[in-house]
C-alpha cells in the first residue's frame, strides 16, 4: 500500500473522511504476513510425511496385509467424510461458502482416498471383475454427489475427469495434448462428445439456474474437448473432403461460446472462441497455399497473410476487451 | 530512460493503487470510479488472458515476418553473413519502440513478445558473429557476449522496466565475472569461489541502496527480481557442491589430479548456514524476498548434504523431515495467530480468494489427473496423493 499516493488522493478530494480512516489505521498497524510462507510449509510437510509413510507401508506390505491397509484407508476417507457431514451447510441451488479451509482440505482428502480405496480394491480383489465401466462409473456419480452437496469446484474437476475416464478417455488439458493418439478416430468422436455433454452442462446449470458458478469449470473442459476433438477430425480426414465440416463444426461452436462469453463478459472464452477459430480459418488458409504449389509464391502468400491476420486478430481483441470492460 | 512518460506512468501508478485498496475493501466502489476518471488510464495494460494472447500472436507475426525478410535475403544471396539477424535484431527493436511510444503498450503481450524475441535474436547474431566470423577463442568470446548482454538487457530493463531483463542483465554480469577470473589461470581458479561471494555480496548490498533510494515505482518489480537472483549466486557462489563440482571441472580440464577441495569446512559452514542466515534476516528486517529465498534455499542445503552423507534411507528421510516440516509451521501458526513482533499469520488481503478457487479448480484436476484410474494406478498406495492435495492449492 503506497501511504503518501493514497494521502495525496485524499487531499484531492478523491477519497472521503472515513475511507481515509480506514487507511490510516491499516496503515499504522500494517503487519508482516507469514501466511503464505507457514501454509506453503505445512503442505510440504504433509506431502513428505504421507509420501514417506506411503513408501514404508508400501515396502512392509507382506507383514501388514491389503486388509489392514484398505481398512487404514477406509477409515482416513470415512473419517473426513464424518466429519464435512457433520460441519456442512445446508444444500442450496446456489453459491454455498465453505465454512473454513480446513473443511475443504478435509473434503478433498476424503475423496481422493476414496478413489485411492476404490482403486486398491478393484485391483487386489477385482470387486467389479473385469467390468472397468462399473469401477470408474461408481466412483464419477459419488465424486459429482460430492460436488453438488458440498459445492466443492476441485471435485467437480475430479469428477469431471472420471467421467472422461469412464468414457474410455483421460481428459485433462496437459494430457490432451500430450499422451492421446488422435489417430484413433473412435477416441476422436467419444471425445467430441464428451465436449458437448460439458457444454450442454454448463448451458443447463445456467439455464435452470442450478449451481450457476459450476458453469465455468463445465465449459472451461468442454470448450477445450470439443474445439480440439474437431480439429483432431479435421487432420484426421484431411484427404476426404468431409474434413471441412469439422472446420465447419469448429466455427459454429466458435460463435456459439463467442455469444455466451459475451452474455457473461468473460474474456478467457472470448479469447478461446477468436484463437481456436483462427487457428482453424489457418488451417484452411494452409491447405490452399499448399494445394498452390511449392513455388516462392505462395509461402510470400502465406507470411504475408499470418502477418496481417495476426494483426487483425490483436486489433479485434483489443477491440473486444474494451468491449466487454464497458459492459 | 524509460520510454513512457512520467504523467502515464503517474496515472497507471494510481490506478494500480486504487485498484488494490478498492479489492481490500478500502475504498468505495463511487471513490474508485471517481478516481478512474481523474486519472484516466492513458497506457494500454489489459490482464492477464489479453496478455497470453497477444504475445502469442506478436511471435506469429514476428516469425512469419522475419521468415518473409529472410525469403527476399535469400533472393540477394545475403544470408551468409550475421548481419542480417542483426538487422532482422534492429527491426524488432524498432517494433517494440514503436509499439511502446506510439501505440503506449505497456506490459500487454506486446511488447513482453517483442522484449524477449529483439534480446534472443541479438544473442542468436552475437554468437554467429563471435564464433563463426571472428574466430574467438571459448573464453574470450564468452566475455565480449556476455558484456554485450549485460549492456543490452540492462538497457531494456531500464527502458521498459522489464523483470526478466533484470534477471538477464544480472546474469550475464555474473558470467562476465566468472569468466574474467576464471581467465586469470590457476591462482584464478583457486580464489573463483571467494570472488563470486564478494562480488555477488557486493551487488546485493548496492541493490539495497538503491531499492532505499529509489524514486522510480515503476523499476521496483524488475529491482526484486534482481534480488532475488543476485541472493541465489551469491548462495551458489559458496555451496559446496557447486564449488567442488567446480573445482574437478577446472583441475579436468586442465589436465591435472583434482586435489581435495581446500577450505572444505568454510563451504560446508556456507551451504548451511546461508538459508538460515537470509530466513532470520528475513523475518527481522520483514523482507519476503530474503526470506523466501532462503526458504528455498533450505532445499538446496539439504540436498547438498543428502549428497554426501547418507544417514539414512530415503523413506525414513522423507518422514522425519515431513514430520519435522509439520511440527515446526503447527508450532509457528499457532505462536503468530496473535501478532508478535508486527508478523501474524492471518493473511493481511483476502481479495483474490475468489479468483483464486476457479483457477485452482483446474490446478487440481491437473495434480491428480493419474489419480482417478483404478485400472492403471493403484499399485502405488494413495500415500503420495492426499499429500498433493495439500500442495494444490490455497482454500
Amino acid at each position: 500500500m503506497n501511504f503518501s499516493l493514497l494521502k495525496r488522493l485524499h487531499q484531492q478530494g478523491l477519497i472521503s473522511v472515513p475511507s481515509f480512516e480506514k487507511i490510516e489505521q491499516k496503515h499504522q498497524n500494517s503487519l508482516f504476513s507469514l501466511h503464505w510462507e507457514l501454509k506453503t510449509l505445512l503442505y510440504l510437510g504433509v506431502m513428505l510425511l504421507s509420501t514417506g509413510l506411503g513408501i514404508v507401508i508400501y515396502q512392509n506390505i507382506d507383514t501388514i496385509g491389503h486388509q489392514v491397509i484398505l481398512l487404514i484407508i477406509a477409515l482416513i476417507s470415512g473419517g473426513c467424510f464424518f466429519y464435512c457431514f457433520k460441519n456442512r451447510k445446508p444444500f442450496s441451488r446456489a453459491l454455498v461458502k465453505s465454512p473454513g479451509s480446513m473443511f475443504d482440505y478435509l473434503l478433498l482428502l476424503g475423496s481422493l482416498s476414496f478413489l485411492t480405496f476404490v482403486g486398491y480394491i478393484q485391483y487386489q480383489y477385482q470387486i467389479f471383475g473385469t467390468n472397468y465401466g462399473l469401477a470408474t462409473f461408481f466412483p464419477m456419480v459419488v465424486l459429482f454427489f460430492l460436488a453438488y452437496e458440498f459445492d466443492h469446484l476441485g471435485i467437480l474437476s475430479l469428477g469431471i475427469t472420471n467421467l472422461a475416464l469412464w468414457m474410455g478417455v483421460s481428459v485433462t488439458p496437459k494430457q490432451l495434448l500430450m499422451s492421446i493418439n488422435y489417430n484413433s478416430q473412435q477416441i476422436v468422436y467419444v471425445y467430441l462428445l464428451l465436449g458437448l455433454l460439458l457444454l450442454a452442462a454448463a448451458f443447463l446449470s445456467s439455464r435452470y439456474d442450478f449451481k450457476k458458478h459450476f458453469g465455468f469449470t463445465y465449459m472451461h473442459f468442454g470448450a477445450h474437448v470439443a474445439f480440439i476433438s474437431m480439429l483432431c477430425a479435421y487432420f484426421i480426414y484431411y484427404d476426404s473432403g468431409y474434413a471441412f465440416l469439422f472446420l465447419l463444426g469448429v466455427f459454429g461452436l466458435g460463435y456459439y461460446v463467442y455469444q455466451d462469453a459475451l452474455k457473461r463478459s468473460s474474456f478467457y472464452f472470448l479469447l478461446l472462441a477468436v484463437l481456436y477459430a483462427y487457428f482453424a480459418f489457418s488451417c484452411l488458409v494452409v491447405n490452399v497455399v499448399i494445394r498452390l504449389g511449392n513455388d516462392e509464391g505462395p509461402i510470400f502468400l502465406a507470411f504475408f497473410y499470418f502477418i496481417a491476420s495476426a494483426v487483425a486478430i490483436i486489433i479485434l481483441l483489443i477491440r473486444l476487451n474494451k468491449k466487454i470492460k464497458a459492459s | 530512460m524509460i520510454v513512457y512518460q512520467k504523467t502515464e506512468l503517474e496515472h497507471l501508478q494510481i490506478l494500480q493503487e486504487t485498484q488494490q485498496a478498492r479489492q481490500t475493501g478500502l475504498l468505495t466502489a463511487e471513490e474508485q470510479q471517481s478516481i478512474k476518471q481523474k486519472y484516466m488510464a492513458l497506457l494500454y495494460s489489459p490482464g492477464v488472458f489479453t496478455r497470453i494472447g497477444l504475445f502469442i500472436l506478436t511471435c506469429i507475426i514476428s516469425s512469419a515476418g522475419s521468415g518473409m525478410l529472410a525469403l527476399f535475403l535469400m533472393e540477394a544471396h545475403l544470408l551468409d553473413s550475421p548481419a542480417w539477424v542483426f538487422f532482422t535484431a534492429a527491426a524488432f527493436y524498432v517494433a517494440l519502440e514503436l509499439m511502446t511510444r506510439q501505440s503506449k503498450h505497456y506490459k500487454s503481450g506486446v511488447d513482453d513478445a517483442l522484449i524477449l524475441i529483439v534480446t534472443g535474436t541479438f544473442l542468436t547474431a552475437l554468437y554467429w558473429a563471435v564464433f563463426e566470423n571472428m574466430h574467438l577463442g571459448d573464453v574470450s568470446g564468452i566475455l565480449l557476449i556476455s558484456a554485450l548482454m549485460f549492456a543490452l538487457c540492462l538497457y531494456l530493463t531500464l527502458r521498459f522496466s522489464d523483470m526478466l531483463m533484470a534477471a538477464g542483465s544480472l546474469i550475464a554480469l555474473l558470467v562476465f565475472i566468472f569468466f574474467m577470473v576464471y581467465h586469470a589461470g590457476r591462482i584464478g581458479a583457486m580464489i573463483l569461489p571467494f570472488v563470486m561471494i564478494l562480488c555477488t555480496a557486493l551487488i546485493y548490498f548496492l541493490l539495497l541502496r538503491l531499492e532505499l533510494k529509489l524514486k522510480a515505482w515503476y523499476y521496483e518489480n524488475a529491482l526484486i527480481v534482481a534480488q532475488i537472483v543476485v541472493l541465489i549466486a551469491l548462495y551458489l557462489s559458496g555451496n559446496y557442491f557447486v564449488v567442488r563440482s567446480l573445482n574437478e571441472a577446472l583441475h579436468h580440464s586442465a589436465g591435472v589430479e583434482p586435489v581435495v577441495l581446500p577450505f572444505g569446512w568454510f563451504f560446508w559452514l556456507w551451504t548451511i548456514c546461508i538459508p538460515l542466515l537470509y530466513i532470520a534476516y528475513g523475518l527481522k528486517r520483514k523482507n519476503v524476498v530474503l526470506l523466501r529465498t532462503g526458504l528455498i534455499l533450505v532445499a538446496a542445503a539439504a540436498f547438498t548434504i543428502r549428497n554426501y552423507f547418507h544417514l539414512m534411507s530415503m523413506e525414513a528421510l522423507l518422514c522425519v523431515a515431513g514430520a519435522v516440516l509439520i511440527a515446526v509451521a503447527y508450532a509457528a501458526i499457532r505462536y503468530f495467530k496473535v501478532p508478535k513482533h508486527g508478523i501474524t499469520y492471518e493473511q493481511t488481503d483476502e481479495q483474490h480468494l475468489m479468483d483464486h478457487m476457479r483457477v485452482e479448480a483446474l490446478i487440481v484436476a491437473e495434480t491428480f489427473s493419474q489419480t482417478p484410474g483404478p485400472v492403471a494406478d493403484n499399485t502405488k498406495f494413495g500415500g503420495g496423493d492426499f499429500g498433493g492435495g495439500g500442495a494444490s492449492g490455497n482454500f
